[in-house]
């Protein structure tokens, strides 16, 4: 099994222009975490703008498994709970 | 851990396990050479973020929307060719030209670090956060603060920052064998290696 997946999330426009702003909802102890991650690691579902965040995937790394949960290892550490969280596997899609 | 030798850090280039987009040339040696004998330079792209004037928010660490709150409070400028005067006192985000990427199973970190020339000027390149952990990818953000007396130009291109590149010993968990092979953020950078930077 690959171990890259693409993560969904919601996607905002980034500080620079080559980076975007990953929010992802509920994903550890049912809190949003917020990430500054290189473009080139998320895709996006449409234009990504200020007005509104997009739907779309970041690419992280599958670590391990805990019951009913798939650790991941993010592209950058958050800042609540560091570089690997657990997430619902149903969030995962294996980059193809 | 030890810091690689300027030709250490090209035959890391050369196996994929360390992603320098574009690569630096020429190779150490050369005249003009961006190689140092343990570092490499990297160069200012022509972005810049600028705090807003006159704020008056607290802003609670705690939250960890550090993301969209430098969104909303900075503006994004484009540093002219004939370049951007940073003030005394005055701050900005910056970034370098290079995308880097530091693949898990290279068993490398990097440190950025000013240069010393700059640094008598008063110029501050960075001033925490300089580790670049191994699964890194993207441009390296630049904290950058004018503490001299003279205003400074900051031009796109400059070789504003270098790269020290240093082998991790030890076990790392999770294990890089782990994702050896794999699409990982170093594999995405190998592939972009074959394009031209963006800007």
């Amino acid at each position: 099994m690959a171990n890259a997946w693409w993560l969904r999330c919601e996607v905002l426009p980034g500080p620079f222009e080559t980076e975007r702003v990953v929010v992802l909802h509920e994903m550890t102890h049912g809190s949003t975490l917020q990430l500054i991650v290189d473009s080139d690691l998320v895709q996006s579902d449409g234009p990504v703008t200020h007005d509104k965040p997009v739907s779309g995937r970041v690419r992280v790394l599958r670590s391990g498994e805990t019951p009913g949960r798939a650790n991941v290892l993010l592209p950058v550490p958050s800042l609540e709970f560091g570089s690997i969280i657990a997430v619902p596997p149903a969030e995962l899609v294996a980059v193809g | 851990m030890a810091v690689l030798s300027n030709r250490a850090i090209v035959e890391a280039l050369e196996s994929g396990r360390l992603v320098i987009v574009p690569r630096p040339t020429p190779e150490p040696g050369a005249a003009g050479s961006p190689y140092n004998t343990s570092s490499v330079d990297l160069r200012l792209a022509n972005e810049i973020l600028v705090p807003r004037d006159g704020l008056t928010l607290n802003f609670d660490l705690r939250t960890g929307n550090i993301a969209e709150t430098l969104q909303r409070l900075s503006d994004r400028r484009t540093i002219p060719p004939d370049g951007w005067i940073l003030q005394p006192r005055s701050f900005v985000l910056a970034r370098t030209v290079e995308r880097v990427a530091l693949p898990l199973e290279g068993r490398l970190a990097a440190r950025i670090e000013g240069r010393s020339s700059f640094a008598r000027t008063g110029l501050l390149v960075h001033f925490t956060a300089p580790t670049i952990h191994a699964n890194f990818s993207g441009t390296i953000t630049l904290e950058m603060i004018n503490l001299g007396p003279l205003p400074l130009v900051l031009t796109p291109g400059l070789r504003v920052c270098q790269l020290i590149v240093e082998t991790v010993e030890g076990d790392v968990v999770p294990e890089p064998s782990q994702f050896h092979g794999q699409g990982t953020a170093s594999g995405a950078a190998r592939a972009r290696g074959r394009r031209r930077d963006r800007r």
